[in-house]
């Protein structure tokens, strides 16, 4: 009988471990992701308040800052340039990726894992080297200032994204549809044209969003390519903050966030939400 | 060890799973649950085992109730459908495993390690790595992992499902031979009723939530108690009808134009639609005298005697398959092959009868 | 469909193309540059190794280096110890696929929005009157406002919290490949949660471990907005060094540097690489 009292306490002692144990990760998981969201969440609230100097809880609120910052025509014309330059080399970075990761995935021939590797290189090129080495580059052609050069430098930096994304698609798709569409008569850039691309439809859409955002979001590979006056936006608000802190920078600051946030939306939008969730936690 | 089922339900979402389930599985059983994909057996053997929790009901181990104990604490151990190897531990580690949690002394994890191997006739490849196995000898892994820990009762999910024939026969074999030697009660979960019926002490047959019929194999095969057990296990000719009398131990069924006579099971009634199903092996089939008629002329007296016409014929080695036509009937019969003697031709007129105390009166389903 | 022949290389040339002419040449040139000498404001356009061993005799070169590293090695670690808790939380005790799309969004999303931003967001909560120090002070937990801005600290809140995410994804993504059956059958065997944890959810999620330790420890090493931006000149890193060479036109050094930077980098990918390939895969 004692033997039985002390197998039922056991027992539910483990019950409650479980439950304290669910608890405890959920939460973590609150924590974590409140933790995560914390700065973005103080930029916003922060721009809203009535003083320039950093202060918590701002005293009052205010939208100073953002007419402020509408004044501002630096930042503009910064933001245009950035938009510009991400769209270009996003552009021109699918291209290039689909026909390469196309080549990497469906063809085979000696070396190509060695290529594979040297195309997704840039990766884990610390990206200050990178900056210096167009740096030098660019100068000794005498191609300074302007969109260009940057531009160039961004379809390098965003290309291996695009590459692994796209490639991770072409994988998953069934040869078969392919060979059915030879066997009906169809030709290879056909083929391409109308059975593959639109199956790696989400592909494109997420390559090209992440291409767009990491070429929006470049700072040290692009900072020796600026000469404050074809700042892109980061390295405008990056040099503006060296010398000032004040709340303009977070104005402008909530509108990228809302901008990012726009650009999810897209994403969502345009392709299939398991798609979506696959290539996030895969 | 004995294990009660008492009226376990356990639903999932919308879905019910398993709807008010109740047996007994006597110590030291060969016991089967069978029946097709969804029917529930996977989830009762889990609930047995303590990896889900019934929403109404309970289980019994040895008369104990087992309420919400978890699965490290059941005297149950399982083997799982995709047998669940730790792929990172060799195949002694493996087997170890469950000793080792009850922090028993390293001498004694060895012999019994040895011994389990041994068991399951594995010797010497303890130091191997799951990947280098086949899969033959993974299942044999997954086996004495289970039953190094000495448990009163052994739950297996599917595990021979993924093996191909001739290894899923042979292991057939083996786990009959160690149930035996073990005296262990075994729980075992398969859709295949051939396995079920050779490997069994006794069989449950599930479909759709529902327990349909508990029995030993040749119990359930003889006297299936609906229409779903007849179909499940073997082939069945079905006949549908109603009953005209009740006449001693033979129940007269009229179905379509014919008489045709079962053995009586009790719970018939005159007027009541029924079932009546017939074995194709017990079927007899003799040539058909030219002209009309055709009562009488084969088999005992007290037979019933329809007259068919040969629709197709099909010959597997030992057994000739014929599919005979009776207007609106279908009856196929199944004849036991002799070399030398001349099959019926498709197109030929026969008399197919039976013996009625071998056919049986199946509940309408 | 396989591609063969000529149109391997129609498809690889443009990718090829660009990559040679904008990423290994400028690279190329750049390295070049480690051979020259730079005296008295100008760079000698000598070939010599003498940079080299200045650079290699100079006890600040391991100063930087140490903290380098330093940073490198605290920013991952704390990374994965925060990050598993929570990839294992989202992994086991969040139900449906919707919730746990949004949540994998929600801890995904700052990276949509420029480092930049994220960095400002910290400065603003570090600071002595930001949002940590006003919390601490209103807690009682402290009277006097921590220093948690230009300086180390700061910087590893910071930087841990930008890497946060790039090490939570590989890990979730193992997690979720491991096979259910194999935590249920060590409970079979008698295991309980804490024993199912470290002989067999911890052993056989360790890639997850070693992918996401990877991918941070190299963006650490290679990280510059931040440790600018929060380490008040006090955190000394080899981007940092990097930078200031080449404003300073010292070209020679920071061609130097970058290239050690870029061995760290290439030892840290090459090391945690084989590690990998070592562990049992799920």
């Amino acid at each position: 009988m004692s033997t039985l009292a002390a197998e039922l306490r056991a027992e539910a002692q483990e019950g409650r471990g479980q439950a304290a144990r669910d608890a405890l990760l959920r939460t973590a998981l609150g924590l974590g992701t409140g933790f995560i969201l914390l700065p973005l969440v103080i930029v916003i609230v922060y721009s809203f308040s009535s003083v320039s100097y950093g202060v918590f809880p701002p005293p009052g609120l205010s939208a100073r800052w953002y007419s402020h910052l509408f004044e501002q025509t630096t930042f503009r014309a910064a933001f245009g340039r950035s938009l510009t330059i991400g769209l270009a080399a996003t552009g021109a970075a699918l291209v290039l990726g689909l026909l390469g990761a196309l080549a990497l995935v469906r063809a085979r021939f000696p070396g190509k894992e060695l290529l594979r590797g040297f195309l997704l290189s840039p990766i884990v090129m610390p990206k200050i080297v990178l900056g210096v080495g167009w740096f030098i580059f660019f100068a000794r052609l005498g191609m300074q200032g302007g969109v260009v050069p940057i531009t160039l430098a961004h379809i390098i930096v965003v290309l291996p994204f695009i590459i692994n994304i796209l490639a991770a698609n072409l994988v998953g798709l069934d040869p078969s549809l392919e060979e059915a569409a030879q066997d009906l008569g169809a030709s290879t850039p056909t083929v391409l044209w109308r059975i593959v691309l639109p199956q790696i439809r989400s592909g494109l859409i997420v390559s090209g969003l992440l291409a767009f955002i990491v070429s929006f979001d470049q700072v040290e590979s692009s900072i020796f390519l600026t000469r404050g006056e074809n700042n892109t936006l980061p390295i405008e608000m990056f040099l503006y903050m060296e010398k000032w802190q004040d709340p303009t920078i977070a104005a402008l600051s909530t509108l990228l966030i809302v901008f990012a946030a726009a650009i999810v939306a897209v994403a969502v939008l345009f392709s299939r939400g398991s798609d979506l969730r696959r290539m996030l936690l895969r | 060890m004995d294990v009660e089922i008492r009226a376990i339900t356990k639903r999932f979402g919308q879905v019910v799973a398993v709807d008010t389930v109740s047996f007994v599985i006597r110590g030291g059983e060969f016991f089967s649950l069978l029946g097709p994909s969804g029917c529930g057996k996977t989830t009762t053997l889990r609930v047995i085992g303590g990896f889900e929790h019934a929403d109404a009901g309970e289980v019994l181990i040895a008369g104990r109730s087992m309420g919400q104990m978890p699965p490290n604490r059941r005297e149950t151990n399982m083997v799982f459908q995709r047998l669940a190897l730790f792929p990172h531990y060799t195949v002694f580690d493996n087997v170890a495993f469950g000793l080792r949690m009850k922090r028993l002394p390293e001498d004694d994890v060895q012999r019994r390690v040895g011994d389990a191997l041994d068991l399951v006739q594995m010797p010497g490849l303890a130091g191997r790595r799951i990947s280098e196995l086949s899969g033959g000898q993974q299942q044999r892994v997954a086996l004495a992992r289970a039953l190094v820990n000495r448990p009163r009762v052994l739950l297996l999910d599917e595990p021979l499902s993924s093996l191909d024939l001739k290894l899923r026969l042979q292991m057939q074999e083996e786990l009959k031979r160690l149930q035996r030697e073990l005296g262990t009660t075994f729980v075992y979960v398969t859709h295949d009723q051939g396995e079920a019926l050779a490997m069994s002490d006794r069989v449950a047959v599930m479909d759709g939530g529902h327990l349909l019929q508990v029995g030993p194999p040749m119990e359930i095969y003889e006297q299936p108690r609906t229409r779903f057990v007849a179909n499940f296990i073997g082939d069945a000719n079905l006949i549908d009808g109603i009953v005209e009398s009740i006449d001693g131990e033979a129940v007269m069924v009229r179905a379509g134009g014919h008489k045709v006579s079962a053995r009586r099971q009790g719970w018939e009634r005159s007027g009541q639609s029924v079932t009546v199903c017939v074995r194709p092996e017990r079927v007899r089939i003799v040539a058909a005298a030219p002209g009309g008629g055709g009562a009488g002329s084969s088999g005992g007296p007290g037979d019933d005697a329809l007259r068919a016409r040969v629709e197709d014929r099909a010959f597997s080695g030992y057994l000739v398959k014929y599919r005979l036509a009776i207007d609106g009937l279908r009856l196929h019969a199944a004849v036991p092959y002799v070399s030398g003697t001349s099959l019926y031709q498709i197109g030929e007129d026969v008399i197919a009868s039976w013996d009625p105390q071998q056919a049986v009166t199946v509940a309408n389903e | 469909m396989r591609i063969r022949g000529a149109a391997v290389v129609i498809l690889l040339a443009p990718a090829m193309a660009a990559m040679v002419v904008l990423y290994v040449i400028p690279l190329g040139v750049y390295f070049i540059n480690s051979f020259h000498r730079f005296l008295d404001g100008r760079i000698l356009p000598v070939w010599t190794l003498q940079t080299y061993v200045e650079y290699f005799t100079d006890s600040f070169t391991y100063k930087v280096m140490g903290t380098t590293l330093r940073l490198s090695l605290l920013v991952t670690v704390l990374s994965i110890v925060i990050g598993y808790p929570l990839a294992y939380a989202l992994h086991t005790r969040v139900r449906s696929a919707a919730a746990k799309g949004l949540l994998a969004l929600l801890l995904f999303s700052p990276l949509l929005v420029s480092v930049v931003v994220r960095t400002y967001g910290w400065l603003i909560l570090l600071a002595g009157t930001g949002v940590v120090n006003t919390l601490l002070r209103g807690l009682g937990i402290i009277d006097q406002p921590l220093n948690l801005l230009f300086n180390m600290t700061g910087v590893v809140i910071s930087l841990t919290h930008i890497l946060l995410p790039f090490a939570i994804f590989p890990m979730y993504s193992v997690m979720s490949r491991l096979d259910l059956s194999l935590k249920e059958a060590a409970h079979d065997l008698g295991a309980g949660w804490w024993d199912t944890f470290t002989h067999v959810t911890l052993p056989l999620t360790m890639p997850g471990i070693v992918a996401g330790a990877l991918i941070c420890f190299t963006l650490a090493l290679s990280a510059f907005v931040t440790p600018r931006l929060l380490g008040g000149g006090r955190v000394q890193v080899m981007p940092l060094m990097v930078y200031n060479n080449t404003v300073d036109i010292n070209w020679p050094t920071g061609a130097v540097s970058g290239l050690v930077l870029l061995l760290m980098s290439i030892a840290a990918v090459w090391t945690l690489n084989s590690l990998l390939r070592r562990l049992p895969s799920v």
